[in-house]
């Protein structure tokens, strides 16, 4: 499924996937990959994107039933 | 130990060294910060594992067939000391292009550039001596080739992982529509 939040919460601070990439030190192809839902990111990696892009890991990650 | 064998020795034995060095070099020359070692992402290094994982099945499939088929008959056109390098090099080819299909090859403080450079370089010197041990005649062995060819295949190595990039390159794979 993919990660539509982060996309949006990368695109409001006008942040390319490989800007963000560099800045949580990974490839930009991880990044498309996690944003893709292809690729479930461990939750250190989750805690460095979000503390990049300033939002928790609800924010982010958590995935309600309904979604 | 006589005069001859001891200087083969240290003749191997400084041949290596310089092998070591030259690939140290190499090493510090393709990477961002100049370290010897690669730096993988979380999921790159799990892409890497499969991609260990399948080689090395490969290589056990590719040995079983050698060793029931191969092994003192002429089925294959090559020495068995050389069959066994053979089948190092498929692992390793395979090992590399499930890489470079899956966006894990380079790491994250190569320079593509200058690894593509070197990749080159080492690809053509070793076409070079294949292909002269080749026309000299020194790769074979009674009709079968041997360890001489070994330059020839490392050459088509290169040849292969160029190929694969480029392929990589120019074929859109679906799971990687690039949203900037």
């Amino acid at each position: 499924m993919k990660n539509l939040r982060l996309k949006s919460a990368r695109a409001a601070l006008d942040l390319s996937q490989q800007q963000l990439a560099d800045a949580v030190g990974v490839s930009r192809q991880t990044m498309n990959a996690i944003e893709k839902g292809d690729y479930n990111p461990t939750i250190k990696l989750c805690r460095k994107i979000c503390r990049v892009l300033g939002k928790s890991l609800d924010d982010l990650f958590w995935e309600d039933d309904e979604e | 130990m006589s005069a001859y064998n001891m200087g083969y020795i240290v003749g191997v034995l400084a041949g290596i060294l310089f092998g070591v060095v030259v690939l140290w070099a190499i090493f510090k020359w393709t990477k961002k910060d100049h370290k010897v070692k690669c730096e993988y992402d979380e999921r790159q290094a799990i892409v890497r594992g499969n991609g260990f994982k399948i080689a090395f099945f490969v290589v056990c499939i590719a040995n079983f067939v050698y060793g029931a088929l191969g092994v003192n008959s002429d089925l294959f056109p090559v020495t068995t000391e050389t069959a066994f390098f053979l089948i190092a090099i498929i692992g390793i080819i395979v090992q590399i292009v499930y890489c470079i299909w899956n966006d894990a090859y380079f790491s994250l403080n190569e320079q593509k550039s200058r690894v593509l450079i070197a990749f080159l370089a080492l690809g053509f010197i070793n076409a070079f001596f294949g292909v002269k041990n080749i026309l000299s005649g020194d790769a074979f062995t009674g009709g079968k080739l041997n360890g001489h060819c070994m330059n020839l295949v490392v050459g088509l190595m290169f040849v292969i992982i160029f190929a694969a990039l480029l392929i990589r390159k120019l074929v859109p794979v679906k799971s990687e529509e690039d949203e900037e």
